[in-house]
């Protein structure tokens, strides 16, 4: 095999898969190297089609289990523990309590992502230039609302059109339906706040879509799906750009390093090292991008020094490593609602609803926070799997309560965003090497003041809608996860207009080194407050086309 | 999972129990336990079981094969602790069985077996609401709590029981938000 190709993409999963997908498509010879291992769509699905007793532990985690993945295990469940890492083999540094789950496959986490797809609007695109908040972003909505567009088409996306301008609609596939408690909530929190609540706009198909699904309402999405019924890159854009016969993809291939040549000023290609054999390698390639997950694809960029970039690629900002964020989801509510009991549902949804932002939406509102979260929640009947309910008595009386359905309750948390702070950063130490003898990731990142104010604000108005719809038995709750738990980590290399002060231009180029695009969760500059995936996706698509332009232009 | 670092040895059922002199390395040590020594209880796990979740017009606790789960559960996924909470609640309840029935849990009619588990339920302090969040906070799980939710959990997501005792669809096809039912529905085994 030649070690010569057009494009080499780094990382396999959502918007790596994305970016292999489009530059394929486009006529370049891509080699997508993948650090994990082959995870073959429907093949490599081993717990897909198991039912509940098949699983010699049930639900339960095994002391093993919890010895080898007790950071994961807190994000992940018993039926798909095996696409998240093996903790004592992938170390790394908590500063400050960090849970960073990863998925190191083929895939990665698109295989087990929430499949929430939310689009941004200016209110999240002009907030950080108004507020005098770190840098602003070099786009707005015009310039991603295309590739929203694109690439809702592709992955297809069920959801309900509200008309709200600060959560454009996109081009939906017909929406899940809500339950009867959902719609009841739904009526009295429009009537009471004019707030609205509406189902998840989801990447599940209710109908089938470019050879896929439909979703059969089995809710295991996160097994992998034997109907392809959700987008992941080994369901969708990993076999497109396989069939384009333009892709070769290289599992157990770990990038260490991305080479520049200081006298033509540009990257050349990539230093690899096998995973299972520990044998080093070197691709090269015209263009070159980052899509190794946020704070992974860092992490890289900070290892690959030279003359030019003492301090990491790219890197004449000082930005690069600084800026973490993730989403915080610890707080919420939750109560009991006495009614509707002829009323059940049938099959199971694998999304709840959203009740979209409501907070800061002008620029008159006085909170004592900056931005705004969204409500993510579910209606339900109590059963089993409901502890607390469960608790007193035995004997038939208890079975006749564990088998019939019980009282409707409502679950909800919210979604917040959380500012750039430049002090929640990562760093490489480089005296304490893996077993690959790479240095270990260093973590230091809290959520501060303005994050903490929000989840009290959460706290009290979820508990407020739920009392003003008449529940009972209402519980509020901050859970305080650490920072990662939401899994929506974000920032680290930086998009702006000023190569000064942020490392990516508007079209997640490297400012200093033109042909390396970094188009993954890294290249955030603020968080906004919904599930980014559907915004990386859109945001990589769109380097592509940018990039294959250039190309063509002899710009590159 | 902070729910196990939190785990304390319930107080309710110390203030009853004395340790066996055969477990005391165990103890001492704070090693896992020789899966044998529940495995010698299964009859008593599965008895309990049963107690909790009868046969009806539906398999029970014994037909869905609840005390084959539980010993697997108690061995690979108890910490050390949960073992020996589970270990002195079994041993405390074997010997109320003797001292106030004057036979083995596993001998006595349904009734009695019901009116032990009454005891031990009143003696965990159940209390209901606020105090008993507190108690729990305080002095973490007892061998009941643990029992019943391994029981139900068990129970529930056994074939006998997913499929006979609640409903369970492997493959709905299609959700429905609303329907109406009857009051001879069961609940979904899954969600």
């Amino acid at each position: 095999m030649s070690n010569v190709f057009d494009a080499i993409v780094i990382g396999s999963g959502i918007s790596g898969g994305w970016a292999a997908m489009e530059l394929c498509k486009q006529g370049l010879r891509t080699i997508l190297l993948e650090r994990g291992r082959q995870v073959v769509h429907i093949k490599d699905y081993p717990t897909a089609n198991l039912h509940p007793w098949e699983f010699k532990y049930r639900n339960n985690f095994t002391q093993k289990d919890l010895k080898q993945q007790p950071i994961q295990l807190e994000d992940c469940d018993y039926d798909n523990k095996h696409f998240f890492v093996n903790d004592l083999t992938h170390p790394y540094i908590q500063e400050k309590p960090f849970n960073w789950i990863r998925g190191y496959q083929v895939g990665g986490r698109s295989l087990t992502w929430g499949r929430q797809c939310y689009r941004w609007s200016d209110l999240d695109f002009e907030a950080n230039l108004k507020e005098g908040v770190a840098v602003d972003w070099p786009i707005r909505y015009k310039d991603i609302a295309p590739w929203y567009d694109y690439v809702e088409r592709f992955i297809g996306v069920s959801g309900q059109k509200e008309g709200l301008p600060y959560l454009p609609d996109g081009d939906f596939l017909p929406p899940m339906e809500l339950n009867c408690i959902e719609q009841y909530l739904a009526e009295t929190i429009k009537k009471k706040d004019n707030r609205f609540l509406t189902i998840a706009r989801i990447a599940n198909l209710t109908r089938g879509w470019k050879d896929r699904g439909p979703c059969l309402s089995r809710n295991l999405c996160s097994r992998g799906c034997p109907f392809g019924g959700y987008f992941s890159s080994n369901s969708a854009t990993i076999p497109v750009a396989m069939a384009t016969n333009k892709l070769t993809l290289m599992p157990y291939s770990l990038v260490y390093e991305i080479v520049y040549d200081d006298a033509h000023q540009r990257a050349t290609g990539v230093r690899v090292i096998d995973m299972l054999t520990k044998e080093h390698q070197e691709f090269f390639a015209k263009i070159i991008f980052v899509n190794a997950s946020t704070i992974a694809s860092t992490a890289l960029l900070l290892n690959s020094c030279s003359n030019r970039f003492p301090n990491g690629l790219g890197n004449d900002s000082g930005q690069l490593g600084h800026n973490l964020m993730d989403h915080h989801s610890s707080a919420g509510a939750m109560g009991i609602y006495q009614g509707y009991a002829n009323q059940y549902y049938k099959g199971r949804r694998p999304c709840g609803f959203l009740i979209p932002r409501y907070r800061n939406l002008t620029a008159d509102e006085q909170w004592d926070f900056k931005r705004g979260y969204n409500i993510q929640g579910m209606g339900s009947r109590l059963s089993w799997q409901d502890k607390p309910y469960n608790e007193m008595g035995f004997g038939k009386d208890f079975k006749t309560k564990l088998t019939t359905p019980g009282p409707w309750q409502i679950w909800m948390a919210g979604f917040g965003e959380c500012l750039p702070y430049y002090d929640n950063q990562i760093g490489l130490d480089k005296n304490k090497l893996d077993q690959w003898g790479q240095p270990l990731i260093r973590i230091n990142f809290e959520f501060k003041t303005n994050e903490e104010r929000m989840m009290e604000d959460i706290e009290q108005s979820a508990k407020n809608m739920l009392s003003d719809a008449g529940f009972q038995e209402i519980t509020s709750f901050n859970y305080h996860r650490p920072g990662g738990a939401t899994i929506h980590e974000m920032g680290t290399a930086r998009m702006g207009t000023d190569e000064k002060n942020s490392v990516l231009n508007g079209f997640n180029q490297m400012h200093a080194v033109k042909n390396v695009f970094v188009t993954d969760g890294s290249c955030m500059t603020s968080s906004a407050c919904q599930n980014p995936s559907l915004t990386y996706m859109a945001l990589t698509a769109r380097a592509c086309a940018y990039a294959v332009q250039c190309l063509k232009d002899k710009r590159l | 999972m902070n729910r196990r670092k939190a785990l304390k040895i319930g107080v309710g059922l110390t203030s009853i129990a004395t340790l066996g002199a055969t477990i005391k390395p165990w103890f001492t040590k704070n090693l896992p336990l020789d899966s044998r020594v529940f495995s010698d209880m299964k009859d008593l796990l599965a008895e309990l079981a049963e107690t909790i979740i009868p046969e009806t017009d539906t398999p029970g606790a014994k037909l869905a094969g609840v005390a084959d789960y539980l010993l697997l559960v108690i061995n690979d996924c108890f910490t050390i602790k949960e073992q020996r909470i589970f270990y002195q609640g079994l041993t405390v309840v074997e010997k109320m069985a003797v001292e106030k029935f004057g036979q083995s849990f596993v001998c006595c009619d349904a009734k009695i077996r019901e009116e032990l588990l009454t005891i031990l339920e009143n003696d965990d302090g159940h209390y209901q609401g606020l105090l008993y969040k507190i108690k729990r906070k305080l002095w973490g799980r007892s061998f009941l709590d643990l029992l019943k939710e391994h029981v139900v959990e068990g129970y529930c997501t056994s074939e006998a029981g997913a499929t006979k005792g609640l409903a369970y669809q492997a493959i709905p096809m299609k959700y429905e938000g609303c329907i109406t039912i009857g009051p001879d529905q069961k609940a979904w085994a899954t969600r």
